[in-house]
């Protein structure tokens, strides 16, 4: 039995085929380089503002790119003079991050989410479901609402089913603000096989509280700011829980 | 180093993106983990390599990345529902039995799909899978025999064979 449950789950899943593989192996080593370019540049000029001004310009310039992998847009980081602050500097934040092609037999919060993200990321500040109401709750900047309307007006457009009813809530912090954090943070503390640093058990944003969620193994003063510290946040983008060591289950 | 890595990549990129498809039922989100572990990897590449191991941290990181990104699509979960064919499986045309299987591990508790891709899809053995889901080898011995008592219902009642499936 075991030997035909093993047949039939792989030809279950199918991988990406060979091209693809080529062209994900192309992105992460062109990622790569230009993030230790970025690296070698920001050392050069952090002795300088003038220079590392122009640094920031220059990767501001470079925030949208096409990715090899899907040949669709990814959304770089947010520019790097905070990261200069902090010692990290930030990468794209995924390799292969897929703008929203709405499909399937509901519609799609993940996917709207992403959308947004992709699109008026700077002004939209998270989505979720309200579990009262079953509204889909939009969280946007203060002067964002047009733009994150007409954004979602875009992504309603090709989708094949109804958006369910919308409520708009106004909130201080970005989708691209808190993925730089959460980039940040998972790059400070990335090692699974590592302990150190402030004790962070998890780390992820929470769209309903429009914050980077922080769980820390002795939520202490201390430790809280330790984090806001290492990825450069104020006290109102990051919330700190207690947090035991989750499984990576 | 360069090629070193290569070599991992290619023997190891497509088996963990299949694996974390069955795990999570989200090829997308599968090979954004996969890809943020190897582009982690290749950011460390001088220590990685250095591991007794590099593919068993590369799957530790991967599973840890979709763990992270799930718990945010789980508060979106009620608004969000993809089936077989979103997720690349293959299509009921061709394969008709498959979506049982499939219906059958997406039903499954997380964990024993976890441990079901990890094992069956990636070769690991128990001492393995354990160590790459930060568990005990005893639960994912646990987790792999409730999963089998599922899944071999799916199997008994649709034994016809299934066609080679070619890569996407």
């Amino acid at each position: 039995m075991t030997d035909e449950l093993k047949r039939r789950l792989e030809l279950l899943v199918p991988g990406p085929g060979d091209d693809e593989i080529e062209a994900v192996l192309r992105s992460i080593t062109r990622h790569a380089r230009r993030e230790r370019r970025t690296l070698a540049v920001v050392g050069i000029a952090a002795a300088t503002t003038t220079v590392l001004g122009a640094v920031a310009v220059l990767d501001r310039g470079d925030g949208r790119e096409q990715d090899v992998a899907t040949g669709q847009g990814s959304v770089a980081s947010e520019p790097s003079p905070p990261a200069a602050e902090c010692g990290i500097a930030d990468p794209p934040m995924s390799t292969s991050t897929t703008l929203a092609t709405p499909g399937g037999p509901l519609y799609s919060a993940w996917e709207l989410r992403e959308h947004l993200r992709s699109t008026v990321g700077d002004v939209v500040g998270g989505v979720y479901g309200d579990g009262t109401t079953g509204a889909l709750v939009i969280g946007v900047l203060p002067g964002g609402r047009p733009a994150v309307e007409a954004a979602k007006r875009d992504f309603d457009a090709t989708s094949s089913v109804p958006s369910p009813s919308v409520r708009y809530v106004e909130v201080a912090n970005s989708l691209n603000r808190l993925e730089t954090l959460n980039a940040r943070a998972l790059r400070a503390w990335t090692e699974p096989e590592e302990a150190g640093g402030p004790g962070i058990n998890s780390v992820g944003i929470d769209d309903s509280s429009n914050t980077l969620s922080v769980g820390l193994q002795d939520n202490t003063p201390t430790n809280r700011a330790a984090v806001l510290e290492t990825i450069c946040a104020t006290p109102s983008e990051v919330s700190f829980s207690q947090q035991d060591p989750v499984s990576a289950l | 180093m360069a090629s070193d890595f290569d070599r991992l990549f290619r023997s190891e990129y497509s088996r963990l993106v299949r694996a974390l498809t069955l795990a999570c039922g989200d090829a997308e989100l599968a090979a954004d983990a996969a890809q943020d572990a190897f582009l982690q990897a290749h950011r460390h590449w001088r220590r990685v390599s250095g591991y007794l191991d590099p593919a068993a941290w590369l799957r530790r990181v991967a599973v840890n990345r979709l763990a992270n990104r799930r718990r945010g699509v789980r508060r979106l979960q009620g608004f969000v529902a993809r089936t077989p064919h979103d997720v690349g499986v293959a299509a009921p045309a061709d394969v008709a039995g498959s979506l049982d299987l499939w219906a059958a591990v997406a039903g499954l508790p997380r964990q024993q799909r976890f441990a079901v891709a990890l094992h069956y899809l990636l070769d690991l053995p128990v001492s393995e899978v354990a160590h790459t889901l930060g568990v005990a080898p005893a639960t994912v011995r646990s987790h792999l025999h409730s999963a089998r008592k599922v899944l071999a219902g799916v199997l008994e009642d649709d034994d016809s064979p299934l066609p080679r499936r070619t890569a996407r």
